[in-house]
């Protein structure tokens, strides 16, 4: 059950939402159970309904606040809040036993209340388990302590296993998407990174396959002119080759860089100048062909920490975009420049390329999306966005001075 | 291993047999006097790929470029015979070379890319006189064979 908290706790959206009807669902059940708990029992306790109520209503407002709210600092809070809130039910519930020498009954209905709940999201297996487990406990305590009528226990009985009949049946009702979106979230997302990966190296390979060719070639001529006058000391060939070499060896050490991304947590202290230092030498012979200008405007060269291959990926693919962008138009440069929030650090990559239609906006960031060719994959922007929110920043588009630009913004720390 | 090597020296040998009997034929046949336009935005290529095939054909004139702008303006004011091109280059591709010059007279052409793709055949103007995909690197002694037929067939 914790691991399920926790999995609930991470910061998506979807999971939020699964886990405040979580909340919400106990904010109602737990004055209504109090309440069946006074009726069966005649006993006096303490609470008055009112007070029953404000706890219920806690639970409700705590659970619905954070739908309210949208600011992420807030949001963190509320979550918080409202297990605090949790916890001190169920503290409520226990000093309120230890009062009324009612035992741990009070505790465990609030406790099957929860775990009800939360079988919401596990299955219907680990929710049938609990119900006869804490019936047996409920039935062994009870009868220990008082009578109780036939009728109640047929009646308590029936409502715990109609409970859990119901809570399935909604579940498969209108919560199957929900539940389905939660379950397939994740694996889209771990799916779309792996293959995004394959279509950036894709097209990583054409573009290498040629910049390796070219000195292979040279080093193969050069090698048959040596074979046929081995006599003879070619230095001028000898020279080509080595230099053909060195092309090859400073390629590969660019591509170092493009390995898996097995550790997302890795943290490295770099300024933009030094990811485009690993990058640029990769598209070089684009910017080349293309005869493009690029231009870095930083003025303090600001250093933040940041997941070196994570940027130096969403980096080659924004530039990349903005070349391909840029191929028809006349004027043909790319600017990066930086600035800085009190928290975050801005990179925004601006270009003099065709643009992106207005019917187009919105489909910018879903994967497999693409106007060109169809040798591209779409996956390129979705892929970025993926990584930006990883680090737990963003990637957004806009329009600057009639220019296409997008913004890559990364926290500081 | 020993008999693959054996096999392969023998194999080696009879190449060798068969480049000479090339290089005797080239004396005499119809290739005398005919112009090829090299064509490559990488310098090393140019000069070590010109070096390589003046060895083999001999009587050949062999004129290279390293942009293909300046390649046309050449192609367009004098008679070439044959033009050997790479596909990336600045300002213009070789595909687009290849399309500009067949507007006014077919020239054959070989292509030499450095990555090869399959769309690159689809094109009608490129595929409609002999021309041939060659990928980086090129197997030297295939390519001067075919070459030479092709310059043969050249009147």
């Amino acid at each position: 059950m914790l691991s399920q908290i926790k999995k609930l706790l991470i910061s998506s959206e979807a999971d939020i939402k699964s886990w405040q009807v979580c909340l919400s669902l106990a904010g109602f059940a737990y004055p209504l159970w109090s309440h069946f708990i006074h009726w069966s029992y005649p006993f006096k306790f303490t609470d008055s309904p009112i007070q029953r109520w404000a706890l219920g209503l806690s639970c409700l407002l705590t659970a619905s606040f954070p739908m309210i709210i949208k600011n992420k600092k807030f949001l963190k809070l509320f979550t918080c809040l409202s297990f605090i809130v949790c916890i001190v039910v169920s503290l409520h519930y226990y000093y309120l036993t230890r009062i009324n020498n009612f035992h741990t009954l009070y505790a465990i209905g609030y406790f099957l209340i929860l775990s009800i709940s939360v079988s919401f999201f596990t299955n219907i297996i680990q929710s049938i388990i609990f119900a006869p487990i804490s019936l047996f406990i409920i039935y062994n305590i009870s009868y220990k302590q008082t009578f109780i009528h036939p009728f109640i226990y047929i009646a308590w009985c029936l409502t715990i296993m109609g409970s859990l009949y119901w809570v399935n049946f909604f579940k498969q009702k209108y919560f199957k998407n929900l539940l389905f979106s939660l379950k397939e979230n994740l694996k889209l997302k771990e799916n779309l990174q792996s293959s995004s990966r394959y279509a950036a190296l894709g097209e990583m390979a054409s573009g290498m396959g040629h910049e390796i060719n070219n000195p292979l070639m040279v080093i193969n001529t050069n090698l048959e002119l040596l074979k046929i006058n081995p006599t003879l000391k070619n230095n001028k060939s000898i020279v080509a080759m080595q230099k053909s070499i060195e092309k090859i060896s400073e390629l590969t050490k660019g591509l170092k860089n493009f390995q898996n991304i097995t550790n997302l947590h890795e943290q490295n202290k770099i300024s933009t100048l030094l990811i485009l230092n690993e990058v640029l030498p990769i598209l070089n012979p684009k910017i080349e062909t293309l005869k493009c200008q690029i231009d870095l405007i930083d003025k303090n060269n600001q250093i933040f920490i940041a997941n070196k291959k994570v940027l130096s990926q969403i980096f080659f693919n924004l530039i990349n975009n903005s070349l391909d962008a840029i191929e028809k138009s006349n004027k043909k440069s790319i600017a990066i420049k930086t600035e800085e929030d009190s928290s975050f650090v801005f990179i925004h990559f601006t270009d003099t390329g065709i643009g992106i239609l207005k019917e187009n906006e919105e489909k910018l960031f879903t994967p497999f999306f693409t106007t060109k060719s169809s040798n591209h994959t779409g996956l390129g922007l979705s892929i970025c966005k993926q990584l930006a929110l990883s680090l737990k920043g963003d990637l957004y588009y806009s329009v600057y001075k009639g220019l296409t630009r997008f913004t890559l913004k990364i926290p500081k720390h | 291993m020993e008999l693959f090597n054996r096999f392969n020296l023998i194999f080696k040998q009879k190449l060798s047999i068969i480049l000479l009997t090339i290089r005797k034929n080239i004396k005499g046949s119809g290739l005398m006097n005919k112009n090829i336009v090299l064509v490559d935005d990488d310098l090393d290529i140019l000069e070590s790929f010109e070096s390589y095939l003046s060895v083999f054909l001999p009587n050949v004139t062999i004129k290279t470029f390293n942009f293909p702008l300046e390649a046309l303006e050449y192609i367009k004011k004098n008679s070439v015979d044959f033009l050997i091109t790479d596909v990336t280059m600045p300002k213009m591709t070789g595909l687009e070379l290849i399309t500009e010059i067949r507007k006014e007279k077919p020239l054959p052409a070989y292509v030499v890319t450095g990555y090869f793709k399959e769309e690159l055949k689809i094109d009608p103007t490129i595929n409609s006189v002999a021309t041939k995909f060659w990928t980086k690197p090129v197997d030297l002694k295939l390519f001067v064979k075919e070459l030479t037929g092709d310059l043969c067939l050249v009147k």
